[in-house]
């Protein structure tokens, strides 16, 4: 496949959002490019889907949630979208150049138009212990299942949350056996819960899902409701979980495997380096982008859609993407596209059980920050919550000028395991809002590229 | 340690720390770390063993140093026929 | 119009090293000193550097006061303390990789030797290989100056705030300047913090100082905003012990004390005051890359995680703007071009000898802000 130093539409991520949009651009004779960092599309959602399929009585565990996006994954296999996969996007420069690297060559493509569509990451998890070797987000496990089918017998899961109740379930499914279930999420709701839980009532199937694997979790699984004060022990690598259960009592579970999860917050590395604009969502407790009804951010041209632009799940995800790329495909033809009370409804349906789950599962205020002061802050530099207060004390306006005092921030993740954190802590001390506080200022390139690629181009130029 | 329940299709040999080892093709290095048990990979500033955590490449914790030099993610490193690793934790030059 | 808040009698304008050296070379002499800073201090140029701390390759004008400065920075501790830990002294070495640099380097030498300074050495490459056992290739000779070095440039900026604070120097962040006017026997610095009033004003104000003076009914300097880049890599191991440059090409080159090597390429991407964001482009770094790795060809596979540019003032002859304004009560000291990390020390000495009325220790007759006036 040959590629192009130019297309009509450049779409990062090939994801349930980023699938759907390159469909519906192909379909539109509009020249797609989709680039995606995995072997094969299909995002975190549906990792590895293609391989699966060849083996789907093995991977039965994965779900009909997994197995549905197979019509995605195929719709996007019979259009004319080139996608490259294996590459790592570093930059989005304000002219719409999206630098990458692919199998240790930098390069670039100019866009029309570009769709973000990277989707989310799991929110980081500072609480005592999680950097010990053993202790794996859930997502991570999920992961190992769907890219392997392998997983580790004898595992605690920690945390709650629809991916994490669905993961549990999975492992089941597999047969793995689970040691402990510790959920996070209050074990009564609260009437708030309930107000919320109404509008819900738009998506009853999801809410019967989550209801069907929590009650199977609780049947088959040692499982504890509403533990607080989640502390990870062992001295280089996980030997078990202390908590503290509803009736006061500290328990401890031994395990070699800790899997941790509070939720998913956008991937938005990649969307504050290119310098849009960004706000915080005081329910969600993270950064989206900001953006017009269409996914539009604050610089033209450049879209998101998906759980980049805050989180809302896979089917939210490919709805974004169409409605983005029929943005973008009317702009290309130029011809109006209006939102239609279709769309409209269909969007609100989708978002309606946010709030629910926002709320119900909301991660605990020492998931946030640790109560420990030894505890881990700022994983690439080793930082714990004494290091970074001590750093905060001599009076920061935000995590830029933290960063200099102690370098969280600094290292190889750039903040994604760390940068809430920070802007936490900071707010704690400072008080004000955590959006005044701010995110942690990002620069390109925000994956990686070894010297000898960027002085390739050198000989590139010298070459024309 | 974590065990497969799918049996592998096309198969290829890895070799982390000059011992092969069997993985799919194409299936992330860092799979192969966790199912043959090794769960610590390399040393944080503070001297800590650090594995796995993410599995998709935001976390970083899962450094392994390739033959040519490069340190890389083993969970965004896939698995081809030969593919040599190195763990830093077991190497002298720590630095990574 | 809000209340004063207080009745200053000197104010400096622009938290980098020269306003905070300047702050604490005032303050340390007893004087009643506030320094004013838009954002956070070392928040532009000055945090964003590539740190080096060196005399070699300056222009022969500036070399006095580099050279002064210098002695400044291998007394540091005296001055800042603790944070004297972010100073690395080490070689510097501007190499030859063909005969141009060999032919430019060999009649630098000479130029030096003849008006007198001895700092800058030619060296031969048997004596370089030496010295840089990793080095992957041969080289046509270089420039050496001991006893230079590198910096965190952040944290050697707080140094001299903190300092500055202590000797009971005022810090204001987070407060602009909105207009400057003379009044009684001084000025009324407005700003979004409320007024100031000052006898003395000393603008340190980087890349936004020819706007400010402006403010201050100054003729207007030929001031232009750039924004250069760097780049850092993953933590690699310890192979270059010393900071180095290429005669004739644009690289810097140094490995932290982490391992990291900040690679610097002297590129000018577009710079917006107004935002105060530059744009990186990172291909434009790809020739300093190219060198980086013909020294080294151990830095090929490091791998670069982020990659920054700053704002700084260039003036158009490359020297910075030292020196009183045509107003009474009102001294310069920007427009440092990229280089004027180093020299801060210094400035900031002869800026608080210029503001005391004193005879500062260098001549700052080459840097003299009228040497623009046009007829």
């Amino acid at each position: 496949m040959s590629v192009r130093s130019d297309y009509d539409l450049v779409i990062i991520g090939a994801g349930p959002a980023g699938l759907a949009a390159a469909i519906e651009a192909s379909r539109h004779d509009l020249s797609t490019l989709v680039l995606d960092d995995q072997p094969a599309p299909g995002g975190q959602v549906y990792r590895n889907i293609t391989r699966n399929r060849g083996q789907r009585h093995a991977s039965a565990f994965l779900g009909n949630d997994y197995w549905s996006g197979s019509r995605l994954v195929d719709g996007f296999a019979h259009v004319s979208a080139n996608v490259l996969t294996e590459s790592r996007v570093w930059q989005i420069t304000s002219d719409r150049q999206v630098l990458f690297s692919r199998h240790g060559k930098a390069q670039n493509v100019r866009a029309g138009a570009v769709l973000v569509a990277n989707g989310a990451m799991e929110r980081p998890m500072p609480i005592a212990g999680w950097t010990l070797p053993g202790v794996m987000s859930v997502g991570a496990a999920q992961t190992m299942l769907k890219t392997s089918g392998s997983g580790a017998d004898g595992a605690v899961f920690v945390g709650s949350g629809p991916l994490f109740y669905l993961t549990v379930w999975q492992y089941l499914q597999a047969g793995f056996g689970v040691k402990a279930v510790v959920d996070t999420a209050p074990a009564r709701m609260r009437p708030e819960h309930y107000v919320l839980a109404i509008p819900a009532l738009l998506q009853p199937i999801l809410l019967l899902k989550g209801l069907r694997w929590r009650a199977a979790i609780r049947r088959k699984t040692d499982y504890h409701a509403g533990a607080t004060s989640v502390v990870i022990a062992g001295e280089d690598s996980a030997t078990g979980v202390t908590f503290q259960d509803t009736s006061g009592r500290k328990q401890n579970i031994p395990a070699k495997h800790v899997f941790i999860h509070q939720g998913v917050v956008p991937n938005v590395n990649l969307t504050m380096a290119t310098d849009l604009r960004h706000q915080w969502h005081p329910r969600q407790l993270c950064w989206i982008p900001q953006t017009d009804m269409f996914g539009e951010s604050s610089v033209d041209g450049i879209f998101i859609a998906g759980d980049g632009m805050g989180i809302a799940g896979a089917t939210a995800a490919a709805l974004s993407g169409r409605l983005a790329a029929r943005r973008i495909i009317a702009r290309v033809k130029r011809r109006p596209f209006f939102m239609t009370p279709f769309w409209r409804a269909l969007k609100w349906r989708q978002a309606a059980i946010r709030p629910f789950l926002d709320s119900l599962f909301k991660p605990p205020d020492d998931w946030r920050v640790p109560k420990e002061d030894h505890a881990i802050v700022c994983r690439c530099e080793a930082l714990t919550k004494a290091d970074v207060n001590a750093a905060i004390a001599l009076g920061v306006s935000g995590p830029n000028q933290l960063k200099s005092y102690c370098r969280a921030g600094m290292g190889r993740c750039q903040g994604r395991m760390c940068a809430l954190t920070i802007q936490k802590m900071i707010h704690n001390h400072n008080g004000g809002s955590e959006e005044e506080i701010g995110y942690l200022r990002i620069r390109p390139p925000i994956r990686p590229l070894t010297v000898g690629e960027l002085a390739a181009l050198a000989h590139e130029d010298a070459g024309r | 340690m974590f065990r497969r329940v799918k049996p592998q299709d096309d198969t290829v040999t890895i070799y982390i720390d000059d011992k092969p080892f069997l993985a799919t093709a194409g299936e992330p290095v860092a799979n192969i770390l966790l199912n043959e048990g090794f769960s610590s990979v390399h040393t944080a500033p503070n001297g800590k063993p650090r594995g796995p955590y993410c599995m998709m490449g935001v976390c970083f914790d899962c450094m392994i140093t390739l033959q040519d030099g490069r340190v890389e993610q083993a969970c965004q490193t896939y698995a081809e026929d030969g593919i040599r690793l190195y763990l830093p934790l077991n190497r002298a030059d720590r630095a990574v | 119009m809000k209340m004063p808040v207080g009745k200053d009698r000197i104010i400096v304008i622009g938290g980098g090293i020269q306003g905070c050296a300047t702050a604490y070379f005032l303050a340390r002499r007893g004087q009643d000193v506030t320094l004013l800073e838009k954002d956070h201090i070392a928040r532009q140029a000055s945090g964003v550097n590539a740190g080096g701390v060196r005399r070699l390759g300056r222009d022969p004008i500036e070399i006095p006061l580099s050279l002064a400065s210098m002695d400044i920075w291998r007394s540091l501790q005296d001055h800042i303390g603790d944070h004297v830990d972010a100073f690395h002294p080490c070689f510097y070495l501007k190499v030859a990789l063909d005969e141009d640099g060999q032919a430019l380097g060999v009649d630098r030498i000479d130029a030096l030797r003849k008006v007198g300074f001895q700092h800058e050495i030619w060296l031969e490459d048997p004596e370089i290989q030496r010295r840089l056992p990793h080095l992957s290739c041969p080289t046509y000779g270089g420039i050496l100056v001991e006893g230079d070095g590198w910096a965190l440039p952040w944290r050697i900026v707080q140094g001299f705030a903190s300092a500055a604070v202590r000797n009971g120097a005022r810090l204001v962040e987070d407060c602009r300047v909105i207009s400057l006017e003379r009044g009684g026997s001084g000025w009324q610095v407005h700003t979004t913090k409320g007024l100031f009033e000052a006898a003395q004003v000393v603008n340190c104000a980087g890349a936004w100082a020819a706007g400010l003076a402006a403010l201050a009914g100054e003729a207007k300097f030929p001031l232009s905003p750039y924004a250069p880049m760097l780049a850092v890599t993953d933590r690699r191991p310890a192979i270059l012990p010393a900071v180095m440059g290429v005669l004739g090409q644009t690289l810097s080159l140094k490995q932290l004390h982490t391992g990291q090597f900040v690679i610097g390429g002297g590129v000018r991407a577009h710079a917006n005051l107004e935002t105060s964001r530059g744009e990186v482009d990172i291909p434009a770094l790809a020739a300093s890359m190219n060198l980086a790795t013909t020294l080294f060809a151990d830095i090929t596979s490091a791998r670069i995680i982020r990659c920054w540019s700053g704002i700084e003032g260039y003036m158009p002859d490359d020297l910075p703007v030292i020196g009183r304004g045509s107003q009474p009560g009102l001294v310069h000291g920007f427009g440092f071009s990229a280089h004027g990390f180093q020299l801060g020390p210094a400035v900031g000495e002869a800026l608080a000898d210029l503001v005391m009325g004193q005879q500062p220790r260098i001549s700052l007759a080459p840097f003299s802000p009228n040497r623009f006036e046009t007829v």
